[in-house]
């Protein structure tokens, strides 16, 4: 005899939004603050610096600041240089 | 003491990351030169590709970071990057340079200026690549800026002090430190511009393409060393005539 499950599975749909990340356009839920954006790609927050639409972004704001659809975001890092 | 800003430095020659074969040899060499101040540029994250961690190891090592625009081709650009700089390694020093031509990187001396003065204005620290240009160079100072670093020869091309003319007129009019940065390729020619007076010196090429880049850092090293003591020291006047070190006379022609 075989279980069922008897209750159906419940899926939850979001509008997801999309935006441009360092040229590439990804798909993501709103209101993911630009920390959450980085950790979702795995980009270490401690050495990068975060554009957003050609303005940099103080460190400050990068958990206050939500992604917006069709924002056009950047991020930097150091790099080997004289 | 070498003091920028209000922060000191007891070596006088500071480092760039770049041209080095890995990481490693980058950090041994920084190591043996003793710098405590080295230059990082910046790009865009390549997200499908992973990168070594650059920072960590040089923080760890404990040398100030020098971020620099390299990439600007005007002020806008320029003073965007410095603006990066800052949030990505907690510093308002920059090293501000703007050369818009590949073939010489010669530094564009109006958008430098432009860029220096607000950069100053908003309370950066900046260290400003210039040609050997006296005349910029105040005009660098007077906006501001904490140094002056006019160039030797052109970036990465090893000809040496081939503007040391005016090289010497920078250092004898300077407000502020001067460092020479670019072409130096041989640490007697790092060792030369501290005997002329240099307050430091900025070298990479000429060590992260020797074959054995820590011993050139070593070198370079000493040679900043020798020089900075022997124009304390004071050298001797240059004469077009010779002047006996001995004396000349009662000795074979008589007269004992």
């Amino acid at each position: 005899m075989s279980l069922i499950n008897a209750t159906p599975s419940i899926t939850v749909t979001t509008d997801l939004i999309s935006l441009e990340l360092n040229g590439t356009t990804v798909m993501l839920e709103p209101d993911l603050c630009l920390s959450g954006l980085l950790a979702a790609n795995n980009i270490d927050l401690a050495s990068v610096a975060i554009v957003v639409n050609d303005t940099v972004i103080p460190r400050s704001g990068w958990q206050h600041i939500q992604c917006k659809a069709n924002d056009r975001i950047n991020v930097f890092s150091a790099v080997a240089g004289g | 003491m070498l003091t920028i800003a209000n922060h000191q430095f007891s070596s006088r020659l500071f480092t760039g990351t770049g041209k080095f074969s890995d990481q490693q040899t980058m950090l041994a060499a920084i190591a043996a030169s003793q710098s405590q101040l080295v230059t990082l540029a910046m790009k865009r994250i390549n997200l499908h590709s992973k990168h070594d961690d650059l920072l960590a190891p040089l923080q760890s090592m404990g040398v100030k970071l020098l971020p620099n625009t390299a990439g600007a081709r005007n002020a806008k650009e320029a003073i965007f990057a410095a603006h990066l700089g800052r949030e990505m390694l907690a510093t308002n020093w920059i090293k501000l340079e703007i050369h818009p031509d590949p073939k010489y990187l010669m530094p564009d001396p109006v958008e430098t200026l432009l860029a220096a003065k607000q950069l100053c204005d908003e309370g950066f620290i900046v260290l400003p690549y210039v040609h050997a240009d006296p005349v910029l160079c105040r005009r660098l100072a007077d906006v501001g800026c904490a140094a002056v670093m006019p160039l030797g020869s052109p970036i990465g091309s090893n000809q040496g002090l081939a503007s040391e003319p005016f090289l010497k007129i920078i250092i004898e009019q300077a407000t502020v430190p001067v460092i020479i940065d670019a072409g130096i390729g041989a640490p007697s020619q790092a060792c030369r511009a501290m005997e002329m007076g240099a307050d430091a010196v900025l070298v990479n090429t000429a060590i992260a393409s020797s074959a054995e880049p820590i011993k050139m850092a070593r070198c370079f090293a000493q040679a900043v060393e020798t020089g900075r003591l022997a124009y304390e020291a004071g050298l001797g006047q240059i004469n077009r005539q010779a002047y006996a070190t001995s004396p000349l006379t009662g000795f074979l022609g008589g007269g004992l």
